[in-house]
């Protein structure tokens, strides 16, 4: 819907920030700007969005840039505060640092026992922050790579959603729609497709025989895949934010 | 799976916002009910207030203005009718030797005195009436006012006034 005079109700642009560049994503046509780090982003936002003032952003980070993990919630621990301690011990034994300059956020629901969280540079915030007065635009979503994909992902039954960046692949369990588990992989190697790195991972989880032949919701560029078996497992994400030339499902399906 | 937990835009205040509208809501449900009843008791209150105007008797047609000298003979003989009469001249003849004539017997100053004039030949029954008037109900008390000796001395007359106070 746009409306002439009313910016804010129209369609929100996607806007994704990997693989040290800014990508805008307008009617399948994708703007780049580079934006090495953090501290680029607020300039680089200003250029790409400086035609859309007033719209609404849904920005995409590359999972190089987030901490995500699962983490089974300690007895005991009921309020915000207790948990979150909780979880900056965790981040500190899996990173080395307690995360003080990261914000974040779980999924915190009341029944479950375990919780989805990802973390994000409290720098990065304030750097979307600027880049959104600069631009004149308003950020209603900001997720990772990753969390977004899984989010567009099926509901039923168990499903793998891998996440293929340009370093990094993000692997993640998913049964009904609840995370099971996620991790980061290391990074494939030269000649590694996409069933080498799933029959390294799959261990990982504690997959049953029954996991190894779930369906695979793979998103990102940097992977490819086989043909034949696994192909016939791989559902396309429809990754919003990247202008279409660029996705590599293009070729492969 | 909230994956509205894992977003880190500024979340717009959703709770915040449906509370509002809902209150939002509900008072522009209730103010329509709300001005009805005032409506209402405002209608009620004018129907009682006629009905009650209605029920009232006729106003009193204004006084008319009375003179003044009216007024205070009217006064007068008000008070004097309200003077206890007949107690008075019953004391007085249970008292009064047959000798003594009772010659007047008027409204004194103030109300709650009468003022009696007593004639008689002779003095010493005077006297005594006077005082066997003294504590007899209703009369409280006496108070000799005159005593004169009438002419002709011959006939030898004398008048008493004394002042009774009554209760």
């Amino acid at each position: 819907m746009n409306l002439p005079g009313l910016p804010f109700l129209a369609a929100p642009l996607g806007l994704a920030w990997r693989d040290g560049q800014l990508t805008l994503a307008v009617d399948g046509a994708g703007e780049c700007v580079p934006a090495p780090a953090i501290a680029a982003l607020p300039e680089a936002m200003a250029t790409l969005l400086a035609r859309h003032r007033g719209r609404r952003v849904h920005l995409r980070v590359g999972d190089e840039h987030v901490r995500l993990f699962q983490h089974e919630r300690p007895r005991g621990a009921r309020s915000p505060g207790e948990l979150e301690a909780a979880l900056r011990l965790r981040m500190q034994s899996l990173y080395g640092d307690a995360g003080q300059a990261w914000t974040l956020r779980w999924t915190a629901a009341p029944w479950a026992r375990s919780d989805t969280v990802c973390a994000l540079p409290a720098a990065l915030l304030q750097a979307v922050r600027a880049g959104c007065q600069a631009s004149r635009t308003h950020c209603t979503r900001l997720r990772a790579d990753w969390i977004a994909s899984a989010a567009d992902a099926p509901r039923r039954g168990r499903l793998w959603v891998l996440n293929a960046g340009a370093g990094t692949l993000t692997l993640g369990l998913l049964a009904d729609g609840r995370v099971l588990g996620v991790r980061r992989l290391p990074p494939p190697g030269r000649h590694d497709d996409l069933a080498d790195v799933m029959a390294r991972a799959q261990p990982l989880f504690g997959a049953t025989p029954e996991d190894a032949l779930a369906p695979i919701w793979l998103s990102g560029a940097a992977l490819p895949v086989p043909r034949g078996a696994a192909s016939a497992r791989v559902r396309r994400a429809d990754d919003g934010a990247a202008p279409k030339a660029t996705r590599w499902q293009e070729g492969a399906r | 799976m909230n994956w509205r937990a894992l977003d880190f835009a500024p979340r717009f205040p959703w709770p915040g916002a449906l509370l509002l509208a809902a209150a939002l809501l509900v008072l522009a449900a209730g103010v329509p009910r709300w001005l009805d009843a005032r409506a209402d008791v405002s209608r009620a209150s004018a129907l009682a207030a006629e009905s009650a105007r209605l029920a009232a008797p006729p106003p009193a047609p204004p006084a008319r203005a009375i003179p003044r000298e009216r007024a205070v003979a009217v006064n007068a003989a008000v008070a004097e009718l309200n003077q206890p009469w007949a107690p008075l001249l019953r004391a007085l003849d249970a008292v009064r030797p047959p000798d003594v004539d009772l010659v007047s017997l008027q409204p004194g100053e103030p109300s709650t005195h009468v003022r009696m004039t007593l004639e008689s030949s002779s003095l010493d029954s005077l006297a005594r009436c006077v005082a066997d008037l003294r504590g007899r109900p209703p009369i409280r008390g006496v108070l000799l006012r005159r005593q004169e000796r009438l002419d002709p001395p011959s006939e030898g007359r004398f008048r008493l006034t004394v002042d009774l106070e009554w209760q």
